[in-house]
């Protein structure tokens, strides 16, 4: 006797098919295989990453390590999260499905919207947060960002979904107001903002490193505001809604646009022109971003939207191709001395807290809770559509971070750290930065300033050395995986400035689009503060607009011009509190689904959210609080600047590696700055987490409390639950798509 | 199992071809949905069941009230 899967149609009008199907019963033995396979697979491939002692690993250990890890999380961790906690009803009316307006709520397709939220929530982060951690060695990053996701992140985005879906796609701030009170709405708000402007800081100067004196790089990204400005004119007055068009007509040209790279950079006057130091480069973004926040958003920010939504897509599956093609071995060690003794040039600090830091949104990412609870939301067509989309698109994610760290640590170990390490340490020049690499302590072949030079050249740059910021490592990365499959050592450059420039959209797409939203949270707040503030609410107030611009732009314009100008290396010092800043918003969304969690009184299962925000919080604050309160200059912010203001007091005019008035008097500001901006976020948070821990205890002294989750309306549309239709939904489908056949046949009869 | 699937026309080839075919109206499918191109004529569609009184919008006036309520409303991109 074999138990059959028993198939319940859910139906919710007598007269209409069912509007969903539910499947209980015992798992068939043939995918029982499947999932043991793929579960021996990951543990085999584990293995290999673990205990390689001495050989060299091969890079697709970490696909089959990541994709098996990914596939047996999903199928089990995700759904226990789902019948636990989130516990779909798709006999539920969503609010896309409610409110459908064909504009901002719409019932979409769980692919396209998949697209549309993996687009929105993929960025520059899982590919330079993983390059810079691959200081610590292969492993320690790799654990992290597949099992941190798996537990972390993907919860986290999962969930803020589900919170919102159910919550008409309220956004993460005004949950926060609704389930924490006020106080902690306005903290979370202000946290919010606050976070903003550092990551739009912090990313530009990633920019900006992978630019500066970089002629080639700087002609291909400036020409793609002509491209996008051409995109716009084309959508708007000559073939209206012809977006793929446009879009392939975008990338032929972006892609001729770095192949005149390589020829302008020959020229003189391309030399001339478009050879620009950090300085330059950062007044320019701050204009470009000023520019694209006040221009319309059909001229400028909407066409670079499909050309980057385009390039991610496809510039993901290629290198995931490329490394399964070019099989490269793994040339850093699984856990490098940097990792135990903390010392490392890249990143100062201990493994614990700063290799989390550093790794970010490759694992758990605050600011996905905003994209989460943003559009998406209001696009969902089921409720059990927000395992695929949240948790899948969270996971895919990871597995681009997983795809960075790859790139990373293919790359010589010398040339990486002669790549990686600041000025002050390399001295900048072949020569310097090879004696410094060479007295590292790395073990294998010393690299020699010919080599240096050499690898420079190969990929059309003037030189690697000190090029921080993640983005040329993972370019030069990229560029050694895809020319061994396409091309050769002759495409090595066109792939080198293929990678910059799409890593330079990503970005320059979060800089503009956070600069807007930026904008309009800052007119917001000064319209809610009434009186002769009111007009800020107005969005069609022209000055009310450029003012708010103007201070957004200005606000992280000075963070990018104090890193650019740091000679401690503005990487070194800012990367960490991009890190620490996203992983407090993480802290802030997972306090509210564990408030909302408590409130439920769903008891048992609260360990789901709380776990990851309890190591979040310990992460969190430990960094925080080495970066305010540690004696050691080269980690605490205070202390740095302590050193700096008795050598100035003392009278000296060089210390460490500012080499002359001006530059200490830099690092003393710049480091005030830093410090107070780790006490700000810091406080921010504890506040935000304080409430929420108020709110529990008053739930469970209640004995659960009321949540704002709207009330239910019963569904009447039909959508799978996954991304691949079981057999009794393709039946269940059939029917409707014959229901609707019919209809249109009476139609055209009457 | 006998049935329509028990003889294909073109053999092997034209099974091959017709998958290839398939593909590439899936990946056309995906991209035009992704990036857009059917939002107007779903809009179209809505507009027809809900308020079939009204005339609808061309296409490039629906994209400039699109862009425009996009002025108003900015998304975020992430990091």
């Amino acid at each position: 006797m074999v138990a059959r899967t028993e198939v319940e149609h859910v139906r919710t009008d007598p007269d209409l098919p069912p509007v969903a199907v539910v499947e209980r019963g015992p798992v068939p033995p043939a995918r029982r295989a499947v999932l043991a396979a793929v579960a021996v697979l990951g543990a085999v491939a584990w293995s290999v990453l673990a205990l390689a002692r001495g050989e060299q690993v091969n890079a697709v250990w970490f696909v089959f390590a990541a994709v098996c890890t990914y596939v047996i999380g999903y199928r089990f961790y995700a759904r226990l999260v789902e019948s636990k906690i989130v516990r779909p009803r798709d006999d539920r009316a969503t609010p896309a499905e409610r409110y459908d307006n064909a504009k901002d709520f719409m019932p979409t397709d769980r692919r396209v919207l998949f697209g549309h939220h993996f687009a929105a929530i993929a960025g520059a982060g899982p590919l330079v947060g993983p390059v810079l951690a691959a200081q610590m060695g292969y492993l320690p990053g790799t654990v992290w960002i597949i099992v941190g996701c798996v537990l972390g992140g993907a919860v986290q985005d999962y969930l803020v979904l589900t919170l919102s879906v159910r919550r008409r796609g309220r956004s993460l701030g005004q949950m926060a107001r609704d389930e924490l009170g006020r106080f902690g709405g306005v903290a979370a708000m202000v946290a919010v903002f606050v976070i903003m402007i550092i990551l739009i800081a912090v990313l530009a100067l990633v920019v900006v490193n992978a630019l500066a004196a970089s002629p080639w790089g700087v002609f291909s990204i400036a020409m793609t505001i002509p491209i996008a400005l051409f995109m716009g004119a084309y959508l708007r007055f000559l073939r209206p809604g012809r977006v793929s068009e446009v879009t392939i007509i975008g990338v032929a040209l972006l892609l001729l646009a770095i192949v005149a790279g390589g020829w302008v950079a020959e020229t003189d006057w391309g030399q001339d022109w478009f050879t620009l130091s950090p300085v330059a480069l950062a007044w320019w973004l701050a204009a470009y971003g000023f520019a694209a926040s006040v221009l319309p958003v059909w001229l400028l920010l909407a066409p670079r939207d499909y050309l980057s939504t385009f390039m991610k897509v496809g510039t993901i599956v290629l290198l995931a191709v490329g490394i399964l093609v070019a099989r490269p071995e793994v040339q850093a060690p699984a856990v490098s001395s940097f990792a135990l003794r903390g010392d490392g040039p890249v990143f100062a600090g201990a493994l614990f807290p700063f290799l989390f830091i550093t790794i970010a949104c490759g694992a758990l990412s605050g600011f996905h809770s905003l994209i989460a609870s943003g559009t998406t939301p209001k696009l969902l067509e089921k409720e059990s559509q927000a395992k695929p989309i949240g948790y899948g698109g969270m996971l895919t994610e990871s597995f681009v971070a997983v795809m960075a760290l790859v790139t990373a640590v293919v790359i010589d170990q010398h040339l990486y750290f002669a790549m990686n390490a600041p000025a002050g340490a390399t001295g900048g020049t072949p020569e310097t930065a090879a004696a410094y690499v060479n007295g590292l302590g790395l073990g294998g072949t010393p690299i020699t300033p010919g080599e240096i030079e050499g690898a420079a050249q190969s990929v059309g740059e003037e030189s690697v050395v000190s090029r921080t910021g993640g983005a040329p490592t993972l370019a030069f990365g990229m560029s050694q995986v895809l020319s061994s499959v396409v091309g050769g050592s002759g495409l090595a450059a066109f792939w080198y400035h293929f990678a910059i420039m799409f890593e330079a959209l990503f970005i320059l797409t979060t800089v503009d689009a956070g600069t807007r939203v930026a904008r309009f949270m800052l007119s917001d707040s000064l319209g809610n503060v009434g009186g002769p503030l009111r007009r800020f609410r107005d969005p069609s107030w022209r000055v009310g607009a450029w003012v708010c611009s103007v201070v957004v732009v200005g606000a992280w314009g000075a963070i990018l011009l104090m890193g650019v100008t740091d000679p401690l290396g503005g990487i070194n010092t800012l990367f960490p509190l991009f890190g620490i800043a996203n992983q407090l918003l993480a802290a802030i969304a997972l306090t509210v689904v564990t408030v909302v969690v408590v409130k439920k009184r769903l008891y048992r299962w609260v360990w789901i959210p709380a776990v990851p925000l309890v190591w979040d919080l310990a992460v969190t604050m430990t960094a925080s609080y080495q970066k305010v309160f540690s004696a050691e200059p080269r980690i605490g912010y205070w202390a740095q600047h302590r050193a700096f203001q008795d050598a100035r007091a003392a009278g000296e005019t060089s210390f460490g590696v500012a080499t002359s008035t001006g530059e200490m008097d830099a690092v003393i500001r710049n480091t005030a700055v830093q410090g107070t901006l780790s006490i700000v976020f810091a406080v921010l948070v504890l506040v935000v987490v304080a409430v929420g821990a108020v709110v529990v205890v008053r739930s469970v002294r209640a004995g659960g409390l009321p949540t704002t989750e709207e009330p239910d309306e019963p569904s009447r549309i039909f959508a799978p639950r996954g991304m691949v239709p079981t057999a009794a939904e393709r039946e269940v489908q059939e029917l409707w798509d014959a229901r609707a056949r019919a209809r249109t046949g009476v139609e055209a009869r009457s | 199992m006998t049935g329509p699937r028990a003889t294909a026309p073109g053999g092997p080839v034209g099974s091959v071809a017709r998958a290839v075919a398939r593909a590439a109206r899936a990946v056309h499918w995906y991209t035009t949905s992704l990036l857009g191109d059917r939002d107007y004529d779903r809009y179209v569609a809505q507009l027809a069941r809900v308020h079939p009184d009204v005339d609808p919008p061309s296409a490039a006036q629906y994209w400039r009230t699109r862009h425009a309520d996009a002025d108003a409303h900015p998304g975020a991109r992430c990091c």
